[in-house]
């Protein structure tokens, strides 16, 4: 998503530099990927730095119509349906930008409440950090049991569903835990706890 | 109790059983706020509308084509289908005549029936190209303005508003205050506004004395036949008059417009449009203490937020140009980014319009209203242009768009630069001037060969000396001004109308800018550009103000209508 973004910056000179950091943080996204996450998306959005709010949120929309609407699986759209209609409450946590998520609010009607992560911006132009909570870490847990207490919601009669590493300790703070199509890390995981895994045809 | 009495304001009140006199009802701006006040002022007496026969189209014809044609027009014949016309009969009076002559060259009973009436003139009709011939921007920005204060002045009870720029000010940077300055000139010499418009009247007559001269006219016509036979031989003497005649029109109207722009600058004022349109306000100023005045500046206008319906517009002086430069495949455009850019919507101004003009008739007026955005929502030329681009992005990635357009228009953005950029559009002017004479010295049999070549650089040619006027013509602008116009006078009245307010706060610059204005320009306003016509309407039920109106309207307005029609 990040090269996404960078590759549309305004001038080429601009776009180069952009995705040469893009790249740069490319691999070590890849190796804290699996143990911190937090850190990892800290720097993956490094690259943002001074696109203009205005610039972000255009390329976002074109981003949910490029690459986003055409991920959304039939799958996951059932699940939904089917939490919905056991009458549950559903919360998106996404590490994803809110821009991005913007689009889905409208896409996704059955979804309550959506969970992303926010650029800092300063006089219209983002300084490339992003906002306290990082969504998508180790840290999700910690923030779904404040969620949980703020919302009157009981998490032992929750159920959650994730594909990544990092998510463990999110779905180990829950009743029932679904890995839907996991990367190996949860996987692996998933089978050590007895959690249920879904895999779907992308 | 007794504060909310004093601030509350209802314009439907002000309004109330009120007769209006509005000049300029064809324009941009006149046209938006007449139908404002037919849309949501009901409680409105009487709409006089000042139309000056063109082409030998009477005023009141004149009239009805415009509520026929113009797409502005639509919501209204929505609303009230073939209701419109009896509405109209019933609230609009069609003048024929003209407001730079004395009397508005209106027969002197109608011009006494409308002292009697009139509680309120809104003088909207003025010149605004930056650089006309002077004698016509004086004529229409200065006399006419005055002879309408004459109007006003022998009224028994009407006031005067006065649709001026916010660009009077002139070449000059920081906060501009909401102030009527008598006798102002930008460079802070002495003016003095009379004599200078005499002075600028006998310039241009001297030029045109001038280009009148038999040896003016005997250099024009040998310089025009050396030109001819060099070309060809044999006898031209027909195609060397009429070549002769051509130019001659065409370097007096280039003169006219030059001795405009010289004395603009003189001043400090950067073209013909605004010098004169100040001058009319200096003017003003020294009636001040006969006459119940608003100066009405708005910054530059654009296109409408709703009112009409999002996205109407018809000018191309304001970021028409930038929008449009931007768009085209040329990518570099001079501009300072940290500059603001005070543009404001053509609804919210006509809002403003209505509100001052209620304001003025409940004499809770201000001497001056600033209608911009740049001092309470300002937006720079950076963003604007940012927005400008994207918008342009999104436009180019339909699926409609050609595979070019798609593949590097959408995706290879114009930025701002200094103008000496070595990319700048003259620079670029100048390597392609330079490319067409290289080819000009290449022997003739080799011309034809790569005629094509040599065609297509002068396309390319005419284009960019498009863009280059283009240019020149925003850059007062966008580069070379660095001014906030202040505006609070209109908060004093706040009307109790929620969709008469004028609320810049309000405005969401994204959305508008990307889902709004530039559309609307792609619209309405590039094929103004482009020499093109853009769409028009046509009415289901098409309006007609002749038709004998049952009683419905008083017998002697009629007969003004129809006796002058």
């Amino acid at each position: 998503m990040a090269a996404y973004f960078a590759s549309g910056g305004a001038g080429f000179v601009e776009r180069a530099g952009r995705l040469g950091q893009v790249a740069l943080t490319a691999p070590v996204y890849a190796l804290l990927g699996q143990s911190d996450r937090t850190l990892a998306n800290r720097l993956a959005y490094l690259p943002l730095r001074n696109l203009s709010e205005d610039r972000i949120a255009e390329l976002a929309e074109e981003y949910f119509e490029d690459v986003l609407r055409e991920r959304i699986l039939e799958g996951g759209l059932d699940l939904m349906r089917n939490a919905r209609r056991e009458g549950h409450r559903i919360v998106l946590i996404s590490d994803g930008l809110s821009q991005v998520i913007e689009p889905l609010r409208t896409h996704l009607r059955r979804v309550d409440d959506y969970v992303c992560n926010h650029l800092e911006f300063r006089d219209g132009y983002a300084t490339g950090k992003l906002l306290s909570p990082v969504v998508g870490g180790h840290d999700t847990a910690r923030w779904a049991r404040g969620y949980a207490e703020r919302e009157g919601i009981d998490l032992s009669r929750s159920v959650v569903y994730a594909a990544h590493g990092p998510d463990m300790l999110l779905m180990s703070a829950v009743g029932q835990a679904c890995a839907v199509n996991p990367d190996f890390t949860l996987r692996r995981a998933a089978r050590e706890s007895d959690w249920p895994i879904t895999d779907y045809d992308v | 109790m007794g504060t909310t009495k004093l601030t509350s304001f209802s314009v439907r009140d002000a309004y109330a059983g009120k007769h209006v006199l509005l000049t300029g009802a064809t324009g941009f701006l006149g046209k938006v706020y007449l139908m404002r006040l037919l849309d949501s002022v009901d409680t409105v007496g009487r709409i006089y509308v000042l139309l000056r026969p063109k082409n030998l189209v009477g005023g009141v014809a004149r009239f009805e084509k415009m509520v026929n044609t113009s797409p502005a027009f639509r919501p209204l014949h929505e609303r009230f289908g073939s209701r419109l016309s009896k509405l109209l009969r019933d609230k609009v009076v069609v003048l024929e005549g003209d407001a730079s002559e004395p009397g508005m060259g209106l027969p002197l009973t109608t011009q006494r029936r409308l002292h009697r009436d009139l509680d309120l003139v809104v003088h909207c009709a003025g010149l605004v190209d930056f650089n006309p011939d002077l004698r016509k921007a004086v004529a229409s920005n200065v006399h006419a303005t005055m002879y309408m204060a004459d109007l006003v002045e022998r009224c028994d009870h009407a006031a005067l508003l006065h649709i001026s720029t916010c660009y009077v000010a002139g070449k000059r940077y920081g906060e501009i205050p909401e102030r009527l300055i008598a006798d102002y000139a930008p460079n802070g010499e002495t003016f003095d506004p009379e004599r200078e418009a005499e002075e600028a009247m006998a310039a241009a007559e001297a030029v045109c004395e001038r280009h009148a001269s038999a040896e003016h006219r005997a250099q024009v016509e040998a310089d025009v036949a050396e030109i001819v036979h060099e070309r060809r031989s044999g006898d031209h003497s027909r195609l060397i008059k009429s070549m002769t005649r051509r130019r001659l029109r065409e370097e007096l109207k280039q003169a006219l417009s030059d001795v405009g722009m010289e004395r603009a600058e003189r001043w400090g004022w950067p073209n013909t449009y605004t010098y004169t349109k100040s001058m009319a306000e200096s003017l003003l100023a020294r009636r001040q203490d006969k006459l119940r005045l608003s100066i009405f500046r708005p910054s530059i206008v654009e296109s409408a937020l709703d009112f009409p319906f999002p996205g109407w517009n018809e000018s191309f002086n304001g970021s028409a140009p930038l929008a449009y430069i931007m768009g085209s495949w040329f990518r570099i455009v001079p501009a300072r980014p940290y500059a603001p850019f005070d543009v404001v919507p053509v609804d919210l101004v006509a809002n403003a319009m209505v509100i001052s003009g209620g304001a003025l008739m409940q004499n809770r007026h201000a001497p001056v209203y600033h209608v911009g955005t740049s001092h309470r929502h300002p937006i720079s030329v950076g963003r604007a242009a940012e927005l400008i681009v994207l918008a342009h992005r999104r436009h180019f990635r339909r699926r409609e768009s050609s595979r070019n357009e798609r593949l590097f228009k959408a995706r290879w953005d114009s930025v701002l630069r200094e103008p000496d950029n070595a990319f700048s559009v003259d620079r670029n002017r100048g390597l392609v001037s330079g490319v067409i004479e290289g080819l000009d010295l290449l022997p003739e049999k080799l011309q034809k060969k790569i005629k094509r070549t040599i065609d297509r650089a002068e396309k390319v040619d005419k284009k960019l000396a498009e863009l280059q006027k283009l240019v020149n013509l925003y850059r007062p602008f966008m580069y070379d001004a660095h001014y906030v116009f202040e505006s609070r006078a209109l908060d004093a009245c706040r009307p109790v109308e929620p969709e008469l307010r004028f609320e810049p706060e309000r405005l969401d610059w994204r959305r508008y800018w990307i889902e709004t204005h530039v559309p609307g320009l792609r619209r309405w306003a590039f094929p103004l550009i482009e020499g093109r016509r853009p769409e028009r309407y046509r009415a289901e039920h098409p309006v007609s103000l002749s038709e004998p109106a049952e009683s419905e309207q008083p017998r002697e307005l009629l007969d003004v209508a129809v006796a002058e029609s």
